[in-house]
């Protein structure tokens, strides 16, 4: 019972953090079509522009990471202007290939500024185990985790509420729809477009700054965001609440096979195998995702 | 059209600093034409052979300089600690030309990062032999010098890498391949023997990274701990990669690991120890060489504390060794503190110098067989206390066969004990 109790836990800690990444992809591509393969890198990016507050500038914590986040917004914006405007109206995969050269570029960008030396940020949380329950329900978590959790669930809600209440994010919401009768309301598809770079690059940099206080940051990081494209998939590509679901599933699903079915085989690996074959067998009932659009065409 | 040019502009754009900072690294030191490669080839070929017994280095050959490859990891998964190693080759390269250069020659070190992809180091490789006609490599990773130790057998190129893979340490089958200290399975095989002194029959674990080198030591290990009487509960894989590692570690918890070596780069060690901190795991974790230095020590913070590494090379703030006084001495011409360096740029310091000190030994022209001979030739060669005194025979290419374990205490490794094999 502990050790399932232990798992899960773990699994919701680090399904917050996937759904948060998932959350990035989804944005994008039910605003334009588009998968951004710069994901991971625009985590790797919040991570470090993080550092810089916290670190360098020696900016209180929780300033330093609204600073971050302001920062990662003005990013998505900045390469929404100069990369991906110039694509409106050309084929999807021309813009997935600029996502990947843009991936590339921030990530030597990033080399050629930070290096390859993993850092950490300054202590914040204590690196002492908070016991949540005792006996057989006897739970271990970090602060960080705990906070991690807090921050992904704070960001989610605001941003749900965003969609659902303000006046862009229901001008976003109907550009995802349908962008020609966006268009023809009165919605700057332009504008819906950048800031949904902002936004997206915003949460993957929340992501980044809560993984770097975790265990600290390296630039290998950035593989995390095609360890997450999955999430999104199972999710559903075009659905914000699949984005949410699908990372909390995974989170849990790769916790319990690492707990459960990798002591069973020898080597292990089972915990990085397990999401893609749930993803498999779901694709196969649910070829558009858990959560998906289902789209029907009569020929 | 106007948007249509635009468009292709930007492709363009980004395709040039793709070319330029993509592929993961830093363009290579020496960007040479084919032509200058082969006219350099040339004056090396034209050099003439000393007759042995002659004067270390004739006049006709001071002039011309020595090729050696540099194949290193700045930007892939082991990049957080090949950096700092290839700044150790590179800078002692550089001390040896501003001292002269060896017999008067001085060394063009031919390198680049091939970002842990194998196939890029082997295409790297040939480069180097092929066209810029090094004779002897400072390679990396045990995955791509295994991959390629048939080749580097068949181009006598002696090569002296970051990996201390067992499989590297026989001559009869690697007989170009040398190793500066003692193989991840010796360090193993020693730490093992710290623990069976410590608790006979503790339970013990291993914490290892899928990858040619994570896997390097596993079985040895078990083999060892078997036949100390220890008890091997198992192992556990953390990626290189990897930001979290919390059903591994409640693994080891659940097997009851008292102790558990730890084969991984900087990154994988700061989240295992990390994790095992955070679920309050009791387990001693011991890393063997890649797996502790300052890097730990500074990003694992309080879960860094009480834990051991398997240590062949001295850390820099170590400065009562006489080849640190060499290290500190280059560092401060070049307005660079000792205090910024970490012990993997030892590491890199030392595994220049064991090269460079065969070439100094070498009588008549330095080609790779010439190289191998002089190496084969140290006995207890002294490296400044920089690492134990190496030692290579045409039987065996592991360098050492001692090591030193330390312990953190108060954010720093101390001295804990000497290791060796009987």
């Amino acid at each position: 019972m502990e050790l399932l109790l232990q798992l899960v836990v773990q699994g919701i800690v680090v399904g917050s953090l996937y759904a948060l990444v998932a959350l990035g992809f989804v944005l994008i591509y039910k605003s334009s079509d588009v998968i951004n393969l710069a994901q991971g890198e625009f985590l790797l990016l919040g991570a470090y522009i993080g550092l810089v507050f916290a670190g360098s500038l020696q900016v209180p914590f929780l300033l330093a990471v609204l600073l971050s986040l302001a920062a990662a917004f003005g990013t998505g914006l900045l390469v929404e202007r100069l990369v991906l405007r110039p694509f409106i109206g050309e084929p999807a995969i021309s813009v997935i290939m600029a996502t990947l050269g843009l991936s590339m570029i921030i990530r030597s960008l990033i080399h050629m500024i930070w290096g390859t030396a993993p850092r950490s940020y300054p202590p914040v949380f204590s690196q002492e185990p908070i016991q949540l329950a005792a006996g057989p329900y006897r739970v271990l978590v970090s602060e960080a985790h705990l906070w991690t959790l807090a921050a992904a669930v704070i960001l989610l809600v605001a941003l749900t509420a965003f969609f659902r209440y303000s006046i862009t994010g229901i001008a976003m919401r109907a550009s995802a729809d349908d962008q020609q009768a966006a268009l023809s309301m009165g919605i700057s598809v332009k504008r819906v477009l950048a800031v949904t770079w902002g936004v997206a690059a915003m949460v993957s940099g929340l992501g980044g700054v809560m993984l770097g206080n975790m265990n600290g940051i390296t630039p290998i990081l950035s593989s995390y965001g095609l360890k997450v494209l999955p999430v999104a998939i199972l999710g559903g590509l075009d659905s914000i609440p699949g984005a949410i679901a699908g990372g909390f599933v995974i989170g849990i699903l790769e916790n319990l096979a690492g707990g459960y079915l990798d002591p069973l085989v020898p080597g292990g690996g089972v915990k990085e195998v397990a999401p893609f074959a749930f993803l498999l067998l779901v694709l196969l009932i649910r070829p558009y995702g858990l959560f998906g659009k289902e789209i029907i065409e009569r020929v | 059209m106007v948007r249509k040019v635009r468009v292709l502009g930007l492709l363009a754009v980004l395709a040039l600093a793709t070319a330029a900072f993509g592929c993961g690294g830093k363009p290579a030191a020496k960007q040479e034409t084919p032509a200058q490669a082969g006219q350099s080839g040339a004056q090396q070929k034209a050099a003439p052979a000393q007759p042995s017994g002659g004067q270390a280095a004739a006049p006709a050959a001071a002039g011309a300089t020595i090729k050696l490859g540099g194949i290193f990891d700045l930007t892939g998964g082991t990049g957080d600690v090949g950096t700092p190693y290839s700044e150790g080759v590179r800078d002692y390269v550089d001390f040896v030309n501003t001292k002269g250069g060896v017999n008067g020659r001085k060394i063009d070190l031919v390198w680049q990062d091939y970002a842990y992809k194998v196939p890029q180091a082997v295409d790297l490789y040939k480069k180097l032999v092929t066209q810029d006609k090094v004779v002897a490599i400072y390679g990396w990773g045990t995955g791509d010098t295994e991959a390629m130790k048939e080749l580097i057998a068949k181009d006598k190129i002696p090569y002296v890498s970051g990996s201390l893979s067992e499989n590297l340490r026989d001559p009869s089958k690697t007989p170009y391949n040398f190793l500066v200290a003692a193989t991840y399975s010796d360090q193993a095989r020693m730490a093992l023997k710290w623990i069976a002194q410590q608790k006979p029959g503790a339970k013990v674990g291993f914490v290892y990274n899928d990858t040619p080198f994570g896997k390097s030591p596993l079985g040895d290990a078990r083999e060892y701990a078997q036949k100390l009487g220890l008890n091997w509960v198992g192992e556990v894989v953390v990626a290189l990669n990897a930001t979290e590692a919390a059903t591994q570690m409640l693994e080891l918890q659940k097997k009851g690991a008292e102790y558990a070596l730890i084969q991984e780069t900087t990154n994988a060690t700061v989240v295992t120890l990390k994790e095992a901190k955070k679920l309050g795991l009791k387990t001693q974790f011991i890393g063997l060489n890649w797996a502790a230095d300052e890097g730990v020590v500074k990003n694992a913070g309080e879960a860094a504390e009480g834990y051991i590494g398997v240590i062949p090379f001295a850390f820099p703030y170590e400065t009562d060794r006489p080849g640190m006084k060499e290290i500190q001495e280059y560092l401060s011409a070049k307005g660079k503190k000792l205090e910024e360096k970490t012990q993997k740029y030892v590491q890199g310091w030392v595994s220049a110098k064991v090269i460079v000190d065969a070439i100094a030994q070498v009588k008549g022209e330095v080609t790779g067989e010439s190289i191998k001979a002089a190496l084969e030739s140290f006995r207890n060669h002294d490296l400044g206390g920089l690492a134990a005194p190496v030692t290579f025979t045409d039987k065996d290419h592991a360098g050492a066969k001692t090591t030193r374990l330390y312990q953190v205490k108060n954010g720093r490794f101390e001295p804990l004990a000497e290791m060796s094999l009987d």
